[in-house]
Formats: C-alpha cells, sequence, structure tokens
C-alpha cells in the first residue's frame, strides 16, 4: 500500500486515523509508517500531518492519530523520533493538554494518553532530551501533578538506541580526550579526565541555570499580560476606579521594566530556536498589551494631570499628508543641527532626541518591518532625502528589492511599527519613564501617524520582523568580528549632536547591534514615554512657524568623517560617467550616484571610482587618491581591492570600486585632483597625476 | 645453552617456562586475582557510600559524584578495582566511555525510590545490551533495605526486568551501605561468578 503511487502521507493517514473503523485499522497504520520510512522527508510531513490529527475536536480520531504516532515512533526510527523530539512537534502536543491552548476543550481521555506518551517517550527516547525537557515544563506548570503510569507496551519494541546521546561533550575533540584519559592507567590522567568532566558538567549547568531564568521571566511576563489584559477587557473609563488605573499602570510599568530583560535574554539565547521563538512571542505580547493600555488608560489616566494635553492629540487620527508630515520632521531635525539644544523648547528636544526619525520616515512604505531590517542590511540612505518627493516610489521599489524578504512581509500595522520601538526600549540601561505628570496624552509612539491609516494588527509580521531584525544582528556582529571597525564607533556619534544622526545609519555597517555596544547611543534614544510628546507637532499638519527653514543652514560642518556609504546603498545616476584615466590598458571611471551621502547632507556628492585593467598581465598595489579644494572636503572610501588580476576576456574580474564623497557645501564648481599609482609588469611603477573638472553641477545634487 | 641449576636440579628453559606458567596459575588461585567492576546506578542510590564503605570499613558522607571515584579494594585474596560513576541523568551518558574492560557490573538500586525505578530499569537494560558490556556479570546491590517500604529483592529483579534475562549472569543482593550489610555478600558471589 505504500507504494501505491495513488496513497499520500495525508491520504493514509486520513483512513488509518477515520472514525468510520469500527478499530485501528492497522493496515493503513502500517502503510503510513512504511510510507514514512520510503518517503524522502518523510518524517518531517508525517509529524506535521499527526500532530494536526491529534488536535482534532473530535475524540476518536485524535486517539487514532496518537495510536499511529506511536506506530511510527516504533517503526520509523530514529529519523522519525528525531522528529518527535523536536518542539515544532512537542508543542503541539504540549497545545491538547496545557488549557492556555485546547486543553479546555480536549478529552480527558486524550489528554491522558498524550501525559503517558511523553511521559513514557521521556523516559525511554533519552536521546531526545527535548520530550523530558518539555514533561518537566507540563509539570512545572502544574499541568502534570504526579505522573502517569509507564506504558513498557509503547515502548518495547523500540530498538535500543546504539548509544546514548551524549549532551555533555558533544565536542568530538573532548569526548576522545576524555575516552583516551580514562583509559589511562596514570593516577594523573584520571585525575585529568575528572577535572574534564567536572568542568564540562559546570558549562552545562550554567547553561540551565540560564534557561531556568529564562523560564522564569517569561512566566512572570505571561502572568504581566494575563493580569493587564483581564484588567483591560473589563476596562471602562467612566466605572474602573482610579486605583485600578494605578494598578494597571503598575502592570504596565513592571511590563515595561521587563523588556529590557526580554531583551538581554534573546540575546543570550543563541542555541535554542524555540526558546528564542518563545521569548519573540512573549515580547510581542508585551508590546501588544502595552499598545492597548496606551491607548485604552493612559489618555484616560493622564487627563485627570494634563487636560490641555488631553485636546492636542487624539490617538487614531490617522495622518493624510503622510510626506507633509514627513518633511517637517525633517525641517526640523535639519532647524535642530544649528540650534544649541537649550534653546529648543521641550517639544523639539524629543523630536531632536528621535534618532530614528529618518528611518521611520521611511514607513511610509509597506512592510515597516521589514524594510526597516532591509535598511540595516544596505544602509540607503540616498533613499531618505529630505526634499525630493517623487522619489518615493523609487524607495519603494528599493526596498522591494532589498536582499531581506520584503514581497513577502505582511503590511504594516501600528503593532509593527511599534515594535520598530521597542527593539529601542529593549537596551538596557534605558532612561526611566518620564513621571506620570509628563506622561503625554497618547504614549503612541508617532510612527503610526505617519503610516496610512493603522491595519488590523497581524502577529506574524511582528515576530517575522524580530526574527529578521534578530538574524541581521546576528549577521552584523559576524560582519564586525571579520572586518574591525575603522568607522567612527558608536561613542563618538553619540557625543556628537542631532546634526549627526542621519550618520547613524552607518552603525550598522560598522557595530554590531549588540546592547553593550549600543548602550553609549542611549542619551539619543527618546525615552518612550516622551516620544508622543512630539506628536502634535506631526500630526497637524501646520508645523509652528519656527522650526521651518526652508534651506539646509550653511553653517553646517562640512567634514565628512562621520559620513558613510554603503557601495550596495548607492543608486546610480543618469548623469554620464567620466574617464578619468585610460592608459596602459587601465582606466579609471567616475559614476555618479543619484543621491547625496545622506538626507540631511544635502551638499554632498556621491560618485564611485571604478578602476580596470585590460593588461594580460596582474596590475598590483593600485591605489587611487584626490584633493579638492579647500573650501570642499573629498572622502574616500576604502577600495574594495588593491590588486586587479590579468584581463581574461572569458571570466572577467570585477573591477576595483572605490565610493567617493565630496562635501561643497558652498556650491562651488568641483575640481578634483587625483593620483594613481600602480605596479605593472615586474614591478614597474606607474605614477599619474590628473583632473576631473565636469562633474555635475552642485546644484543637481541629490537629484541627479 | 642456557640452564639454571635450583636446588641441585638441572632445569631446562623449558622447564622453566613451564614452571612460571604454573606460577601464574597458583598466583591466580590463591592470590593476586584482579576483577575489574563498573558500579552504575541512578543518581542517590548510595553507589558512593558503597565503594568507600568498601575501601575504608565506614560509612562516610558524601555529596552527589560529578565524575568518578576509582578504589582498589582489597576483599579475600581478590584484588577488586571498582568504578563508581556519577549518575546524575546528565552525566549517564558518559557511562559508556568506562565499559571497556569491565568484567562486572554493579548496579545499586534505591530500593525506597519507587518512582524511578522504571528510569533504572531502562539505564540499566542499556547498560548490559551494550556490546562492550555483553560479558560482564550483573550484580544488582538492592539498596538501602534499611528504609521503610523498601522494596525486596524478588520485587525488584521483576520490576527491573531481570526475571527474563536469561542468557545473563546475574544476582540481586539486598544490602545496606550505611551499615555494610550484603556488600561482602555482593563480592563473594561476584569473586564466585568469575570462577565459573
Amino acid at each position: 500500500m505504500a507504494d501505491d503511487p495513488n496513497e499520500t502521507l495525508e491520504t493514509l493517514l486520513n483512513k488509518a486515523t477515520s472514525t468510520l473503523n469500527r478499530q485501528d485499522d492497522w493496515e493503513y497504520i502500517m502503510a503510513f509508517c512504511d510510507k514514512v520510512n520510503f518517503e524522502i522527508e518523510g518524517a518531517q510531513n508525517a509529524t506535521r500531518l499527526i500532530a494536526h490529527k491529534i488536535q482534532s475536536p473530535q475524540e476518536l480520531e485524535a486517539l487514532r492519530a496518537l495510536t499511529v504516532l506511536e506506530a511510527c515512533v516504533k517503526n520509523c526510527g530514529e529519523i522519525f523520533q528525531k522528529e518527535l523530539g523536536k518542539y515544532r512537534f512537542l508543542n503541539e502536543m504540549i497545545k491538547v493538554v496545557s488549557p492556555k491552548y485546547l486543553g479546555d476543550k480536549t478529552s480527558e481521555k486524550v489528554q491522558k494518553r498524550v501525559l503517558v506518551m511523553l511521559y513514557t517517550w521521556s523516559i525511554a527516547l533519552t536521546d531526545q532530551i527535548k520530550i523530558r525537557d518539555a514533561y518537566q515544563m507540563l509539570k512545572k506548570q502544574g499541568i502534570v501533578t504526579t505522573d502517569p503510569e509507564y506504558d513498557q507496551s509503547m515502548v518495547t519494541d523500540i530498538p535500543a538506541p546504539k548509544e546514548s546521546r551524549d549532551t555533555l561533550f558533544t565536542d568530538e575533540e573532548k569526548r576522545k580526550q576524555l575516552d583516551k584519559l580514562l583509559k589511562s592507567t596514570r593516577p594523573e590522567d584520571l585525575q585529568a579526565a575528572n577535572r574534564l568532566i567536572k568542568s564540562v558538567v559546570k558549562e552545562d549547568e550554567d547553561r540551565m541555570e540560564k534557561m531556568k531564568k529564562r523560564n522564569e521571566t517569561l512566566e512572570e511576563v505571561t502572568n504581566n499580560i494575563r493580569l493587564l489584559n483581564e484588567m483591560l477587557t473589563h476596562f471602562d473609563p467612566d466605572v474602573t476606579a482610579i486605583s485600578d488605573m494605578q494598578m494597571m499602570k503598575e502592570l504596565y510599568d513592571s511590563c515595561h521594566k521587563l523588556r529590557p530583560t526580554l531583551f538581554r535574554l534573546a540575546s543570550d539565547t543563541d542555541d535554542d530556536e524555540g526558546a528564542l521563538m518563545e521569548i519573540l512571542r512573549a515580547n510581542d505580547d508585551v508590546t501588544r498589551v502595552m499598545q492597548s493600555f496606551e491607548k485604552i488608560v493612559s489618555p484616560k489616566l493622564t487627563s485627570v494631570t494634563d487636560r490641555k494635553a488631553d485636546g492636542a492629540a487624539e490617538p487614531d487620527k490617522p495622518q493624510p499628508e503622510v510626506e507633509k508630515g514627513f518633511k517637517q520632521i525633517f525641517k526640523m531635525i535639519l532647524q535642530n543641527a544649528v540650534q544649541p539644544r537649550t534653546e529648543i523648547s521641550s517639544t523639539l528636544l524629543d523630536l531632536a532626541n528621535l534618532n530614528f526619525t529618518p528611518t521611520t520616515s521611511s514607513n511610509d512604505l509597506p512592510a515597516t518591518g521589514s524594510t526597516y531590517s532591509s535598511m540595516l542590511l544596505t544602509p540607503p540612505p540616498n533613499s531618505l532625502q529630505s526634499n525630493n518627493e517623487t522619489s518615493m516610489d523609487n524607495m519603494l521599489l528599493d526596498f522591494q528589492s532589498a536582499p531581506t524578504s520584503t514581497s513577502s512581509a505582511p503590511p504594516p500595522t501600528t503593532n509593527d511599527v511599534n515594535s520598530l520601538f521597542s527593539l529601542n526600549d529593549l537596551l538596557p540601561s534605558n532612561p526611566p519613564p518620564q513621571p506620570p505628570t509628563l506622561a503625554p496624552v497618547n504614549p503612541t509612539p508617532m510612527i503610526p501617524k505617519l503610516t496610512a491609516p493603522p491595519q488590523p494588527q497581524q502577529k506574524p509580521s511582528v515576530s517575522h520582523h524580530y526574527q529578521l531584525l534578530w538574524l541581521i544582528c546576528k549577521k552584523l556582529l559576524l560582519l564586525v568580528l571579520r572586518k574591525p571597525a575603522a568607522k567612527p564607533t558608536l561613542h563618538q556619534l553619540s557625543q556628537k549632536p542631532v546634526a549627526d544622526v542621519p550618520s547613524l545609519f552607518d552603525i550598522p555597517q560598522s557595530q554590531p547591534p549588540q546592547p553593550t555596544t549600543i548602550a553609549p547611543l542611549l542619551p539619543l534614544n527618546p525615552p518612550p514615554t516622551s516620544l508622543p510628546t512630539s506628536e502634535p507637532l506631526i500630526a497637524s499638519s501646520n508645523p509652528p512657524p519656527t522650526v521651518m527653514p526652508t534651506q539646509p543652514p550653511q553653517t553646517q560642518d562640512m567634514s565628512l568623517a562621520d559620513v558613510f556609504v554603503a557601495l550596495e546603498s548607492i543608486r546610480p545616476s543618469t548623469f554620464a560617467p567620466l574617464t578619468v584615466y585610460d592608459k596602459n590598458g587601465i582606466r579609471v571611471m567616475l559614476h555618479f550616484a543619484k543621491d547625496h551621502a545622506s538626507p540631511v547632507r544635502t551638499d554632498t556628492l556621491v560618485a564611485v571610482v571604478s578602476i580596470m585593467s585590460t593588461r594580460t598581465n596582474p596590475v598590483e598595489n593600485i591605489v587611487f587618491q584626490a584633493a579638492v579644494p579647500k573650501v570642499m572636503r573629498i572622502k574616500l572610501q576604502p577600495p574594495s581591492n588593491t590588486d586587479l588580476a590579468a584581463f581574461n576576456p572569458i571570466l572577467s574580474s570585477p573591477p576595483i570600486t572605490q565610493v567617493m564623497i565630496i562635501a561643497n557645501p558652498a556650491h562651488k564648481d568641483v575640481k578634483v585632483r587625483f593620483k594613481l599609482d600602480y605596479k605593472i609588469d615586474d614591478q614597474t611603477s606607474i605614477f599619474e597625476t590628473g583632473e576631473i573638472n565636469n562633474f555635475p553641477p552642485a546644484d543637481q545634487w541629490g537629484k541627479l | 645453552m642456557l640452564a639454571v641449576v635450583l636446588g641441585g636440579i638441572l632445569f631446562s628453559p623449558q622447564h622453566l617456562h613451564n614452571l612460571l606458567i604454573m606460577g601464574g596459575w597458583i598466583a591466580k588461585v590463591f592470590g593476586n586475582k584482579e576483577m575489574r567492576l563498573l558500579m552504575l546506578g541512578l543518581d542517590a542510590a548510595g553507589k558512593t557510600t558503597i565503594l568507600y564503605k568498601l575501601k575504608l570499613g565506614q560509612a562516610v558522607t558524601t555529596i552527589p559524584t560529578v565524575g568518578f571515584n576509582v578504589e582498589t579494594v582489597v576483599y579475600k585474596n581478590t584484588r577488586f578495582n571498582v568504578w563508581d560513576v556519577g549518575g546524575q541523568d546528565k552525566i549517564r551518558p558518559l557511562w559508556r566511555h568506562y565499559y571497556t574492560g569491565t568484567q562486572g557490573l554493579i548496579f545499586v538500586i534505591d530500593c525506597a525510590d519507587a518512582d524511578r525505578i522504571e528510569e533504572a530499569k531502562v539505564e540499566l537494560h542499556r547498560i548490559i545490551n551494550d556490546r562492550e558490556m555483553r560479558d560482564a556479570v550483573i550484580l544488582v546491590f538492592a539498596n538501602k533495605q534499611d528504609l521503610p517500604d523498601a522494596m525486596k529483592p524478588c520485587d525488584l529483579q521483576s520490576k527491573l526486568g531481570l526475571t527474563k534475562l536469561r542468557d545473563r549472569n546475574w544476582f540481586v543482593q539486598p544490602s545496606c551501605a550505611v551499615s555494610g550489610d550484603g556488600l561482602e555478600d555482593g563480592l563473594r558471589w561476584l569473586m564466585a561468578s568469575q570462577k565459573q
């Protein structure tokens, strides 16, 4: 039956679990097992299908599915047992007995059977340690109070595993070393063996301790969420007592405090996918419940203390003129860049603090979460022009073609957007929330305003977003470890006033977003509750006149030290490239970028210097240097290479690329003198200089 | 030609050789018999207490063993090389590192811990099914007999699935490590099992 091409795992399982069968149909059950063994990825697919069936509301079907499962464990070998022992599947079994999920709906018989199975396997299938973990968790949660009876029949036919999996000595080297030491007859070797075991056990215990702590935190979070959620459901602004509201506020605050812990947990959890997902889920839940609180209770609570603010902002009023608001923020930032902080009103200060603004302004786009992620990966400073509204469409495209799975990402949700902030909030030494009297009317972060009217919340998108963020964090960390950063440190950045805010885009390239590293940034980060203070400004389409500069300030710092443009982020312009050097088979070209180096540096021009060779011998030690008149600044980022291989018409090697940034705040005609050194043909050094004049006019920069 | 004069009698090398072999055999029978024992069991079964009761003759206060203890216990004319290996579940996978060369398995059961008897059974069978332990004789100490409600040896043997174990040489010895009751009986059974 298993080789009947018309039968799939699914059809066989349907037949084996059919409630029409009078008794267990072993013919189909065994056929299913055979099919599992026969098919590639049979075990994965089988567990998925079975997981679905055991949650059937029909008791008989669920029980039959459990019988099939048992048969598979016996007959489908270690591969199936491995699948069984994954949280992916175990979670499905736990759901059946957990009152949080299906526990209330599932019949006692099914639950009992599930528990017996988990218990028996937790003992018998010692290789699958996660079964034991899962069972222990049920015990800890009080779902299991006394162990069920061990069902010998369930495991008698399971062939004993060849050797029990060693979870301690997973390192092959160490295992071999231990084996060698134990085989030795010398007492000192035996002592060494003992020490080795002890140290490894200690490591493991530390890991377990970490896990325990994680579970405790998660439990605390869950309890907080549950309680706050309950209170929110029963909340009625006219009836609920102030004391209750204050209690909710306390719960809210404790949720707030727990978020950094969650983040730390997430960063500590690098070896356990399941746990990580759990943490992320908890964080999503916290974000959601805090948001509800902010929406439902906060306004009421603050209205008592701050009536004036009450009228200023309405929580969910959609912002129709998104781009206007977007422009405003931008101008305000520019304004702030030249004003000493102390002179700015408190509202502006908050906004100035908002170093996320440039990032979040791109939230016009769909898939907020992923957008942000892709920016982290390939920061496209060029896509954030303050004065080029028409480029919005291009930005959209850009982001969609970004390497992350933007296209599959769900549409933006207010929740999503908040999650962006929650990362921010999660940073360890977060400044404490402001006292309630200063608390804004609506503590919802301002970004939702910038997005189109809020759409229904979508849970998956949030976790998806976090997953992405997390992966990116890791990737960046790797990147940084490989290439020590020569760029300005975060600390330097954080010490600079707001003028440098956009250059924060550089960070993802050069700095790991580890909490510890980011910590110095915190002064720039907005305290979450202070965020909304800026809201009235953005929400209203008429900004206060005091903050409307039409021109970027001329006094701006010309320095390019903090500017970095990633090659990948550059969009080529339509301006014809310049060939600045063509000799000895070596050609140097300048390709101009469409955008400024960063949105606030509207005085900048970005170009890519590309050097290629058509020589039949390799060219080595290529160095391209450039200089500009004193009223300008030039910065050459490190070249992609210094050598070019011999030209091969079939397999041509990539040219050397080097990003060049020119600052020209005075809008003068640009003149660049360059120097080119290289070695050809047995170390013949060539040394060339030249001048480049025909740059695009300065007034066109940024919209080339 | 090499010859040795011993007590006025001339021995050829062949004679000498035979004599030495006989000597080794005599030593085996009468004195220097050795046996490598591996003592396993769940955590808190009393393995370390048994080891030091045998070695020192007194009950010692023990802490959970992480790693192992190894002692040579001389009883009668046999030197028992006893390996006592920690039994916490996470270090149980290390047990197999000690299997090689083991002639006798001492499996210690906490008879007052009925809850974990099934777990003990699984572990016991895992050990004795290992290829390297195929030839080892199996002594089970039904330990903590001094405690009330301690399982009796006869119950134990069925609960451990020993009754059905036909092709192995096994024995369940009731014991109390603290007082030392039954321990020497166990060693005697081991010695006897080796002679066969």
